[in-house]
C-alpha cells in the first residue's frame, strides 16, 4: 500500500493516522453528530436514541477511546451479544471441565481459559483444573492445537468457540487433512445474525427502549457478507452499517445512523470498505458448508436460538466430534426431549447467582447495573461470564470505564 | 480471541502462511482467495480473513466525504458545491499524512434505501378502544394467542361499542326482539401476541346500511407497540323469533354515527 499511496508512512502506519489518532476529523464527526442526534431528539421527543454495538470490540473502542463522553448524553450506546466467549453455555464448561479430569488434553484460547461454570463447587474452570495438575494448553489456533496433537499423539479435544470468523480455520484446517484423529472437536460454533435478530426482538417485546440502529460486526461481515444484515432495515426498519474497530470507524458509523434515522431511510451501509464486501469472502463461506451445518444452538444466558449455531457434518462429524466420541450428550431444547424423547440434556438458566450477563449482552442492562459489578465480579476473579474475556462487556467497563480519556496505544494493530 | 491485526505476506505454503506482524512472525491458514505475498492482510483468531488493499482503503476514506457533503447539503449549499467542498477536505485531509492522491474519482455510495415493511396502519381518533390483558386460555402451546382468538378479542370490543351506546346484547334482545351476528369476516395477522402482553383493541364502523353494520377493527400489542392484527366483520340486525334480517333500530343508526369513519 505504500508505493500505491505515495505516502511516507508505513501502509499499516497510515491506518492508525487515519483511522484512530485523527483528533480533526474525530471532532468533525463529533459536530455532525450532535447536530444529527439533536434534531432527532427534537423532531420525536424521545428521552433516548439508543444505538447497538453488536460486537464485543466494538464496545471495546467506545469505552476505550471514551467515544461515549464525546457524544451526546442521550445517545444510548449498548454491547450486543457479540462475544463468542461470554455466549458459551455453561454446561460445555462443565464437559470441557470434566474431560480434563479424565486425563485428557484440553486445547483452548486463552479467553475461554478462566471461564466458569455455573455450577457450584470446584474446580469451575479449566484454568483451575490446570492449576490442579490437568492437562490443560493454550494456543493460539487450532492450527497450533493440530500440529501439538500429531506430535504428542495423545487424546486431546479442542474447545471449539467461535463466530463465523473463526469457523473457516476450523474447517480449513480439518479439510487439508491436517488434524489428526486423536483431536477432537468440542462444538460450541455460533452464528451472529439470528443472535441479532433474537436481541431486536427482545426489546420489542419487552417494551422497552427500542433500537434504532446497529454498528454490525466487521469481522464476522468480511466472511459473511454484509448483505446479511439486510433483513434488518427490510423487516425491523434498522439503519445498520458495517463498521471497523478503530474510533473513527465508530463515529462515522454512528453519523451515518443517525443520517439514516433523520431522513427516514434504512439501509445496510458498509462503513469497514476496507475490508468488507457486500458478498463477504466466498471461500471461506464455502468451507464452512463443506465442515459444518447450521444447528438449533444454546446461548448462555438466553438459551436456543433456532438455527444459530454450526455443527460438525458428515464424516468430520463422525471422526472429530467430542461429544460422539466420548459419549456425552449434547444440551437439547425441552420440547425436543419431551416430545421426541431424544437424549439430551436440557438447557437451564446457567448464569451464576445475581449475574446479570444475560440482560447485558443483550444491551438491556449496564455492566454497572451488575450487583456484583466490581464487587464479587472483576477481572482478576471473574464471576459471570462477560467478566471473562476481553471483549466481555463487564471486563471492559471493569478496565477502562474510568479511563475516558485514554488517548495512548495499549493494543497494535487495526483490529 | 476476537482482535484483528494486519500483517504482512512473508510466504505463501498451500493452505498456510508465514506472516509478519510488525515483528513478529508466525504461521497461519489462509481462508481467503486472491492472496500473494507481499499482501497487507486481516488475521484473525490464526487465519487470514481477507485482503486490505489500497483501492478500498481509498473508498473507506471516501465515505467521509459523502456524511460531510450530505451535512453541506443539509447546510443550504447545491449538490455540486457541497461535493467539490467535501471532497476538497478530504483530500486535504489525506494530503496532510503525506499521501499524494485523490479521492475525487470515487463516486458516492448510493444506498438504495429499503422500504420499510408495513405501512403504517390508520387506526381514527374516534374509534372506541378497549385494552385487554393475554390471560392462558388466550393462547397455544407456544404461549403464542392463537389465531382466533383475534377474532374474539375484536368482538368482545364491539360488543362493549354497543353496550356503552345502551345497546347491550340483552338489551337489544328483550327489549327489541333482535340480534347482530356476525355473518362476514375477513382478517390478516400481522404479528404474534404473548401471555401477560396487554393489547388494545381500536374499533370502528365503517358503513352502517339499512340491516347490516360494518365493524372495522385494529388490535395493537401494546407491549411491543406494534400493530398485530386488523380485521373487518359484518353484523345482520336479525329477528330473535323468526331468524331473519330485519331493518337496524333508527336509534342505533343514529348513535354510531359517533363511531363512523370511512377507510380505503
Ligand atoms: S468482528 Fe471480531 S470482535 Fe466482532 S464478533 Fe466478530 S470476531 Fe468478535
Ligand atoms: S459484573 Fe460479573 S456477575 Fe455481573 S453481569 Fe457482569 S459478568 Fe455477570
Amino acid at each position: 500500500m505504500v508505493r500505491y499511496l505515495k505516502s511516507q508512512l508505513d501502509d499499516r502506519e497510515l491506518i492508525r493516522q487515519v483511522f484512530r489518532q485523527n483528533l480533526p476529523l474525530a471532532s468533525k464527526l463529533r459536530d455532525t453528530i450532535w447536530k444529527y442526534a439533536s434534531a432527532i431528539r427534537e423532531r420525536e421527543k424521545c428521552d433516548a436514541i439508543k444505538i447497538m454495538n453488536f460486537c464485543g470490540t466494538h464496545e471495546w473502542t467506545t469505552t476505550y477511546y471514551g467515544l461515549r463522553d464525546l457524544l451526546p448524553p442521550f445517545l444510548d450506546m449498548v454491547a450486543g451479544p457479540g462475544c463468542p466467549v461470554c455466549v458459551v453455555p455453561s454446561y460445555y464448561v462443565d464437559v470441557a471441565v470434566k474431560l480434563a479430569r479424565e486425563g485428557i488434553r484440553i486445547y483452548t484460547y486463552g479467553d475461554s481459559l478462566r471461564l466458569r461454570s455455573a455450577k457450584a463447587g470446584c474446580p469451575a474452570s479449566l484454568q483451575e483444573v490446570k492449576v490442579d495438575g490437568g492437562d490443560v494448553k493454550v494456543v493460539y489456533s487450532f492450527l497450533d492445537a493440530a500440529r501439538d496433537s500429531r506430535e504428542q499423539g495423545k487424546e486431546s479435544v479442542f474447545f471449539g468457540i467461535g463466530f463465523e470468523t473463526t469457523a473457516p480455520s476450523y474447517a480449513l484446517t480439518l479439510t487439508r487433512g491436517m488434524v489428526s484423529e486423536d483431536l477432537k472437536f468440542l462444538n460450541v460454533m455460533r452464528l451472529t445474525p439470528p443472535s441479532m435478530k433474537y436481541t431486536v426482538k427482545i426489546h420489542q417485546e419487552r417494551g422497552l427502549l427500542p433500537i434504532r440502529g446497529v454498528i454490525a460486526p466487521g469481522h464476522v461481515s468480511t466472511i459473511i457478507g454484509a448483505a446479511e444484515w439486510e433483513f434488518l432495515p427490510r423487516v425491523h426498519g434498522l439503519p445498520t452499517v458495517v463498521a471497523g474497530f478503530e474510533p473513527i470507524d465508530v463515529l462515522m458509523a454512528v453519523a451515518q445512523i443517525l443520517l439514516m434515522i433523520k431522513e427516514n431511510r434504512p439501509a445496510v451501509k458498509i462503513e469497514y470498505k476496507r475490508l468488507v464486501k457486500w458478498g463477504g469472502n466466498e471461500y471461506a463461506k464455502k468451507l464452512i458448508d463443506e465442515v459444518f451445518e447450521r444447528a438449533y444452538a444454546a446461548w448462555r444466558g438466553l438459551g436456543f436460538i433456532p438455527r444459530s449455531g454450526l455443527k460438525l457434518k458428515g464424516e468430520f462429524f463422525e471422526k472429530h466430534d467430542a461429544l460422539k466420541h466420548f459419549d456425552v450428550p449434547d444440551l437439547t431444547p425441552k420440547e425436543f426431549i419431551y416430545t421426541h424423547a431424544h437424549h439430551g440434556v436440557p438447557w437451564e438458566h446457567d448464569l451464576p447467582p445475581r449475574c446479570r450477563c444475560g440482560e447485558v449482552i443483550v444491551g438491556i442492562a449496564k455492566p454497572a447495573d451488575c450487583p456484583l459489578f466490581m464487587k464479587g465480579c472483576s477481572p482478576l476473579n471473574p464471576w459471570g461470564p462477560c467478566m471473562v474475556s476481553s471483549e466481555g462487556a463487564c471486563a471492559i467497563w471493569a478496565r477502562y470505564s474510568e479511563m475516558s480519556s485514554v488517548k495512548s496505544e495499549a493494543r497494535s494493530g487495526d483490529g | 480471541m476476537c482482535w484483528g491485526v494486519p500483517a504482512k505476506i512473508l510466504s505463501l505454503d498451500g493452505p498456510t502462511a508465514l506472516v509478519d506482524f510488525g515483528g513478529v512472525k508466525k504461521e497461519v491458514v489462509v481462508a481467503a482467495s486472491g492472496i500473494s505475498s507481499g499482501d497487507l492482510v486481516m488475521i484473525h483468531a490464526g487465519m487470514i480473513i481477507g485482503k486490505l488493499s489500497p483501492e478500498d482503503f481509498m473508498e473507506n476514506v471516501a465515505l467521509y466525504r459523502d456524511i460531510r457533503t450530505q451535512e453541506l447539503l443539509d447546510a443550504g449549499l447545491d449538490e455540486k458545491a457541497a461535493k467539490e467542498k467535501a471532497t476538497d477536505e478530504t483530500d486535504k485531509l489525506l494530503n496532510s499524512l503525506g499521501v499524494r492522491g485523490s479521492i475525487a474519482s470515487i463516486e458516492p455510495e448510493v444506498a438504495e434505501p429499503m422500504a420499510v415493511a408495513e405501512k403504517e396502519i390508520f387506526i381514527p381518533s374516534n374509534a372506541f378502544k378497549r385494552s385487554y390483558k393475554v390471560s392462558l386460555s388466550d393462547t397455544d402451546y407456544l404461549q403464542v394467542m392463537h389465531y382466533t382468538n383475534y377474532f374474539r378479542f375484536c368482538e368482545r370490543a364491539q360488543q362493549e361499542l354497543l353496550e356503552g351506546l345502551g345497546f347491550s346484547y340483552a338489551a337489544l334482545i328483550h327489549k327489541f326482539g333482535l340480534f347482530v351476528p356476525t355473518v362476514e369476516t375477513s382478517g390478516r395477522i400481522l404479528g404474534p401476541v404473548r401471555l401477560d402482553n396487554m393489547i388494545e383493541v381500536a374499533v370502528w364502523v365503517e358503513e352502517v346500511g339499512r340491516k347490516h353494520i360494518k365493524f372495522r377493527n385494529v388490535i395493537k400489542n401494546l407491549t411491543s407497540g406494534k400493530v398485530v392484527a386488523e380485521c373487518s366483520t359484518v353484523s345482520v340486525c336479525t329477528d330473535t323469533t323468526l331468524m331473519e334480517s330485519m331493518p337496524l333500530p333508527a336509534e342505533l343508526a343514529e348513535k354510531l354515527k359517533r363511531y363512523m369513519v370511512e377507510t380505503d
